[in-house]
């Protein structure tokens, strides 16, 4: 018995990492398919020409299909939970986005993969709420509070600036996006509340121009200032 | 945007008013360089990246961001553009001359 039970184990576990492996067959084909799609665009830059690119034939469209018919192959799996946090990423069709939210809320809570889906949750009636109190994986638990107090920001700001501080408390160091850390966006978010709204008095920057002389937002007082945060890409 | 920046600013020249930016472009050279290309006159903050210090406290995550603020530092608007940022600027630097001249005589 105990032999069949371990033989059985051993099988299910070679069935799911044959499964992931596959999902990353398949996401190393759609970044390839990515990849070919701008070529013509990044050659034509380098030449110092233009080049529309037709975003109709863009490759996300097809590639949200075939994660979504994978995740339906492989239902209640890891590599499933990663197939439908992928459709999220890639499809335009709210009819597969709610199905792959549906599947992921009924299924797959426990998963480390819904990381990548917390924005893609918020649309969820009570889902980002439960994902902050139940999911084992702490990073998840951080991102969806982090997202239900953005949410909040809209229309509930002391509702929402008590959220951003139990995510500063609690998460400051889970990563959000490259450097960014919650703690940072956290702290972000409460300064935008309390110090950057209509009426507010500007906060002071202090910096250097592009040509290294220091200067301050407030030698301007007495002009009117239009602030323009830039970048020429 | 930078033809209408440019306009902004040459309309408003000798009146109490400074187009001020925060740039997040990563290569200071090519940002000179660009600078004199695009005859970009006005004053900005270099911040390195769109992580830098100040987009980062000010909690920017789209480009451009723009504040209006008026001559005794207060925000009054955010994330308007062309004729509303126009008609924005114009009403302010009148408020602006006019509490100078009162305040003048």
């Amino acid at each position: 018995m105990r032999l069949a039970a371990a033989l059985f184990l051993f099988a299910a576990t070679a069935l799911a990492d044959e499964a992931l492996d596959a999902l990353e067959k398949l996401r190393q084909e759609h970044e390839a398919a990515v990849e070919e799609f701008y070529r013509p665009a990044r050659e034509a830059h380098e030449r110092g020409e233009k080049f529309q690119l037709d975003y109709d034939k863009h490759p996300n469209g097809a590639y949200a299909e075939r994660y979504f018919a994978f995740a339906r192959a492989h239902p209640k799996t890891e590599a499933a939970a990663q197939a439908y946090v992928a459709v999220l990423q890639t499809t335009r069709s709210e009819e597969m986005r709610r199905d792959a939210t549906a599947s992921l809320m009924r299924d797959h809570m426990e998963s480390a993969a819904l990381a990548g889906a917390v924005y893609w949750l918020a649309d969820v009636p009570g889902a980002l709420l439960k994902l902050s109190e139940t999911s084992p994986h702490r990073n998840v638990r951080g991102l969806a509070l982090f997202v239900m107090a953005e949410a909040a920001m809209e229309d509930e700001a002391e509702g929402a600036v008590a959220l951003l501080r139990e995510v500063k408390e609690k998460y400051a160091d889970v990563p959000y996006y490259q450097e960014v850390t919650l703690g940072q966006k956290a702290a972000g978010c409460i300064f935008e509340i309390e110090r950057l709204g209509l009426g507010m008095e500007a906060p002071d920057i202090e910096g250097k121009d592009v040509d290294g002389v220091a200067f301050k937002l407030s030698d301007y007082r007495g002009k009117v200032v239009v602030l323009d945060f830039w970048g020429d890409w | 945007m930078y033809p209408h920046e440019r306009s902004l600013v040459t309309r408003m020249k000798d009146r109490p008013f400074a187009l001020i930016g925060v740039n997040s472009d990563p290569d200071l050279e090519q940002l000179r360089a660009r600078c004199a290309e695009e005859k970009i006159t006005w004053r900005s903050f270099w911040d390195e990246s769109t992580e830098g210090p100040i987009a980062t406290r000010w909690n920017i995550s789209g480009w451009p961001t723009i504040f209006v603020i008026d001559h005794k530092g207060v925000i009054r608007e955010r994330d308007v553009r062309d004729a509303a940022l126009d008609s924005w600027v114009d009403r302010l630097v009148r408020a602006a001359e006019e509490e100078a001249e009162a305040s003048g005589e």
